[in-house]
């Protein structure tokens, strides 16, 4: 078990810059999820903490010793790849070897082999040559490798990625077990957030080297702190749309058409002197309706027509368009039929108050 | 002026002694969108390439606007592509790559540089007009391989996987986005993909091509409210089919479908739940069936009333998806998905046990001896 | 957790340590080279680093001798030679790489199994030949034979330039109307010029130390640098002052070329390894 601190972690390589001054820590027994899409700094940042990688500025800190200059093989460290990286040879052997290094007796070494096979349930296979496994019993050795050497912390870089789904979850519940039953630290870098959210404690969300927030899932999803969280996180993401506050009329506009009136955000928004701001609401919240329901209590209405719809089997997605701005809406099959749209067709879209988020147009950061 | 756009009558291609494509028979209508959706090997790309004239198909015939074409090079043919691998000329500006078409037309310079911006501008790709097309990331490369085809004047536009490689995010983005452009431009489209959500979403109309053969040919609701077998059902939902098996009996007159694989009996009546299926399943009697239902219209029992099946259940798993909750639950020997709320379920939950409710009325039922649908 | 720290720096400096000393070792011949070409007669074994008197005698003594004819005569059969395979093995390396040729793989091995063969086993039939056509003692035969000898190696290397370069390329320009010729020269050469100038480089260190065939089909007009050396022993020994004064000059010119195109070079040596 382990803290992990990392200090103004700077790395470029070459002329980019691929991580930004990074600050991060990681609690002791931890599951970590570094979320973020390609080439937004995760795996090297990972690199970073391993040792594999020396940051151009910055330390790292293990329990509170600065580790930055340790190289990787010292800092008792297990990494686990995407291509499970497998010696050719059985099971045992794979398992066997990071332990063979270390002049442990032999005994000693199968005593541990067979705990770690028992807990993954590789038991029957420790004879079997890796050639006969299938995907998941390889990733499954790559994964007793690393808990054999029983290292204080464990780095997996988006090992799930290359199985087939029903291969994925199953392998999903036996991380989290064996984290339970384990208690070590986990870092776990991927680009595939119903991963990071299913897995992590807490999740930090990556973009163009930078963190851009780092909190429980929950946090992530209903309060995102960037416009780039609420776009990444949430499939189909947020939808963003410009409004501008009218200060007289105490009211939110959007384009001519108005969002929010004589409301507690208003005064707040008003308050901080901000005439132009973006609002951001999920397209799982949004009410798609025919005729304008005015009875509809704290929610707010708008009139737009239809630009394109996408089935996607478990639903719909339509995307709206109100005064030049596009909102993609979700609705479950059985809603379709009743509004049934079609290209340019006049609709509403009701959204709830208590949903909208409101963000800075200019940095992006949220507000409200 | 012909109704089709493009007509394949028969097209058969060997490599290697094998059948890479089987008599594949398929018509588009002018401004139609068609996929060709199928897992990778299945013969899409060669077809494709078939059609603009890049390989030569062993036999059959491809027509286009009603003429056949298959003595003709591919750029008399007025097929414009997007590969699979992009192609993009990387020595080369985005700018020179998009008018890569026009200069081969030898098209004047002015005429070019008014071409190449409107497309870019369309694609939104303006300001990366003077850049070197190796250095763009993986979404902008679309756009440029994207804008390349479209400026081109074709008659058929075709499309290889261009999102298979992309981040699942901007996959979805782009996905939307060429929805809209499709809807903007009217144009005869042929586009391929492993992914059915993607066929689901954009197309007019969708053929399935296993191992070189048309499987199945239709809309996407049709295809996917009637897959004509379970192999079909199984990829067009993409990993959300729980599927039971059952046997076809009959007590007392009444039609039953007796569920196995629970250790106990477990029976519906035929004509309570499924009414419309009474005289199907009477010729089903003795056969085994697999009832096969969507993960969203399966349930967790709260107490309350279920007006399908009950089964009792383990959680093995789930997955967070942000605004609800794919459980992964096992019932008898039966893994079975359902969709359920954030409040239901913690991580502390797997291993407990639950009451799951299969909405019957809402399932599809297969012959399990041929698989095909019973309808 | 400190120990080990310092102990890793302490062998990370014994190992640079190491690594400056392979490098004088490696560097000394050269550096004798250098000195000696610039000293005179009388300081040419007492002072073996340094030059306490700086002259040019020994590029004086090596003008006289036909040196700069010689350094001419290597750069006209390099620069030919390397043009000339060029130009060939871009074709053929496309034409192998792209078009379904009859017995491609016969033909590919036996273009690489005429490198396997020891030149000295050639000696007698090339120069009948070379001397029946009239081609001995030219520079055009020189040229040629380069241009053979180095053939093999650029279409190799040529070739896996191009076949790594998906066919969708060649399709997509196919697609936008070009022709064959745009299709090679403005789109596939482009792409492909690391590898070109990889195997421009190691055609002409070839050619440009080249020795039997030089000696071999040369005159006394055309003889390049490496035979111009080969005749230097003198009745009394050796002139170790023109030698080296010889040698500076015909090393600078192809130290010069390689350092202008090491960046190239290099991308050509590691184009495969990309990571995606």
């Amino acid at each position: 078990m382990v803290n992990v601190k990392l200090v103004n972690i700077t790395k470029v390589f070459g002329k980019v810059v691929a991580v930004r001054n990074l600050n991060l820590e990681v609690k002791d027994g931890e599951f970590f999820a570094i979320l973020g899409p390609s080439g937004c700094g995760k795996t090297t940042t990972l690199r970073i903490i391993a040792g594999l990688e020396k940051p151009t500025k910055g330390r790292v800190y293990f329990d509170g010793v600065d580790v930055t200059d340790l190289p990787a093989s010292q800092r008792d460290v297990a990494m686990v790849f995407q291509f499970y990286a497998l010696y050719p040879t059985t099971v045992y052997n794979n398992i066997a070897l990071p332990l063979k290094s270390r002049k442990i007796s032999k005994k000693d070494i199968e005593k541990r082999v067979y705990e770690v096979a028992e807990l993954l349930g590789l038991k029957e296979k420790l004879h079997v040559h890796i050639n006969k496994l299938t995907m998941a019993e390889k990733q499954k050795v790559a994964l007793a490798r690393a808990i054999v050497r029983k290292p204080r912390l464990y780095l997996l870089d988006e090992p799930l990625t290359i199985l087939d789904p029903v291969t994925k979850i199953i392998m999903r519940s036996e991380f989290k077990k064996l984290q339970k039953k384990i208690k070590q630290t986990i870092i776990y870098v991927t680009h595939d957030q119903i991963e990071a959210m299913t897995l992590a404690d807490r999740i930090a969300v990556m973009n163009e080297g930078v963190i851009e927030q780092v909190g429980t899932p929950d946090e992530i999803y209903n309060q995102p702190n960037s416009m780039f969280v609420g776009w990444f996180i949430g499939e189909p993401g947020m939808n963003f749309v410009e409004a501008s506050i009218d200060r007289d009329g105490k009211t939110v506009k959007i384009g001519e058409q108005i969002l929010l009136r004589s409301n507690e955000l208003v005064s707040k928004l008003t308050e901080k002197g901000i005439e132009k701001v973006v609002v951001g609401v999920r397209p799982e919240y949004i009410l798609l309706l025919k005729e304008p329901k005015t009875c509809l209590k704290n929610h707010a209405l708008l009139k737009g027509k239809v630009v394109v719809t996408e089935f996607l089997g478990t639903h719909y997605i339509v995307l709206v368009s109100v005064d030049k701005e596009d909102i993609k809406v979700k609705i479950p099959p059985s809603a379709y039929p009743k509004i049934a749209p079609y290209k340019n067709q006049e609709i509403y879209l009701a959204i709830p108050i208590e949903r909208m988020l409101f963000f800075d147009i200019n940095t992006g950061k949220r507000i409200l | 002026m012909t109704k089709y756009s493009l007509e394949l009558i028969n097209i058969t291609k060997y490599y290697k002694g094998k059948k890479v494509l089987d008599h594949i028979n398929i018509k588009v209508k002018q401004g139609e969108m068609l996929t060709l959706l199928g897992p990778p090997g299945s013969g899409k790309t060669t077809l494709l390439k078939i059609i603009a004239g890049l390989e030569r198909q062993d036999q059959g015939n491809v027509m286009i606007n009603g003429e056949i074409v298959d003595d003709e090079p591919p750029y008399k043919r007025k097929v414009s592509m997007v590969f699979e691998t992009l192609a993009l000329y990387p020595h080369l500006t985005v700018f020179e790559n998009i008018a890569s078409p026009l200069i081969a037309a030898k098209k004047t310079k002015s005429e070019i540089r008014k071409r190449v911006e409107e497309v870019a501008s369309l694609l939104k790709i303006r300001h990366l007009l003077e850049r070197k097309a190796d250095k763009l990331s993986g979404g902008e490369r679309q756009r440029v391989a994207l804008a390349r085809a479209l400026v081109k004047e074709a008659d058929i536009y075709l499309f290889d996987e261009p999102f298979i490689n992309l981040d699942a995010k901007i996959r979805t983005t782009l996905r939307t986005e060429f929805k809209k452009l499709k809807e903007a431009l009217k144009k005869t489209m042929v586009f391929s993909t492993p992914d059915p959500l993607e066929a689901l979403a954009l197309s007019d109309n969708i053929a399935i091509i296993f191992n070189g053969k048309i499987v199945q040919y239709g809309s996407p609701l049709e295809i996917y409210n009637n897959p004509l077998n379970i192999g079909i059902a199984r990829y067009i939902t993409g990993n959300i089919l729980n599927e039971l098996y059952a046997i076809v009996e009959e007590i007392n007159g009444e039609i039953v479908l007796n569920v196995k694989g629970f250790g106990q009996s477990k029976t519906l009546t035929v004509k309570d739940m499924v009414p419309e299926y009474v005289d199907l399943m009477d010729n089903y009697i003795g056969h085994e069936i697999i009832i096969a239902n969507k993960a969203n219209y399966c349930y967790l029992v709260h107490g309350k009333s279920c007006e399908g099946l009950v089964l009792e259940a383990e959680i093995l798993g789930f997955e967070n998806h942000g605004s609800e909750i794919l459980l992964y639950v096992k019932a008898g020997n039966n893994v079975l998905r359902l969709f359920t709320s954030k409040e239901d379920i913690k991580y502390g939950d797997i291993g407990k046990k639950v009451n799951v409710c299969i909405d019957i009325a809402k399932s599809t039922f297969f012959d399990k001896s041929t698989g095909l649908i019973i309808r | 957790m400190k120990n080990v720290i310092l102990l890793y720096k302490i062998k990370r400096t014994l190992r640079t340590v190491l690594l400056i000393l392979i490098v004088i070792i490696y560097l000394s011949p050269l550096y004798w080279i250098f000195t000696t070409a610039f000293k005179s007669r009388a300081e040419m074994f007492s002072n073996i680093f340094t030059i306490s008197k700086f002259t040019l005698e020994n590029f004086e003594e090596a003008s006289r001798y036909g040196a700069f004819e010689a350094i001419k005569n290597s750069i006209i059969v390099t620069v030919g030679g390397v043009i000339l395979a060029l130009i060939l093995s871009v074709f053929a390396a496309y034409a192998f790489s792209r078009f379904p040729v009859k017995g491609k793989n016969i033909l590919m091995f036996y273009i690489l199994s005429t490198r396997m063969m020891p030149p000295i086993a050639l000696v007698i039939p090339i120069f009948i030949m070379f001397q029946k056509i009239g081609l001995k003692g030219t520079y055009a035969g020189l040229i040629l034979m380069y241009a053979t000898i180095s053939l093999p190696f650029s279409i190799w290397m040529i070739k896996s330039f191009i076949d790594d370069i998906p066919r969708d390329v060649d399709q997509a320009a196919l697609l936008d109307g070009h022709s064959l010729s745009y299709i090679l020269f403005k789109i596939i050469i482009p792409m492909v010029m690391p590898g070109i100038i990889a195997s421009m480089v190691f055609a002409a260190i070839t050619i440009w130390n080249e020795f039997v065939f030089a000696l071999l089909l040369s005159s006394l007009d055309t003889r390049p640098t490496s035979v111009l050396l080969s005749s230097i022993r003198g009745e009394r020994g050796f002139n170790w002052g023109r030698i080296a004064a010889i040698e500076v000059v015909y090393i600078l010119p192809i130290i010069i070329f390689v350092f202008l195109v090491q960046k190239h070079l290099l991308r050509g040596l590691t184009f495969g390894t990309v990571r995606r």
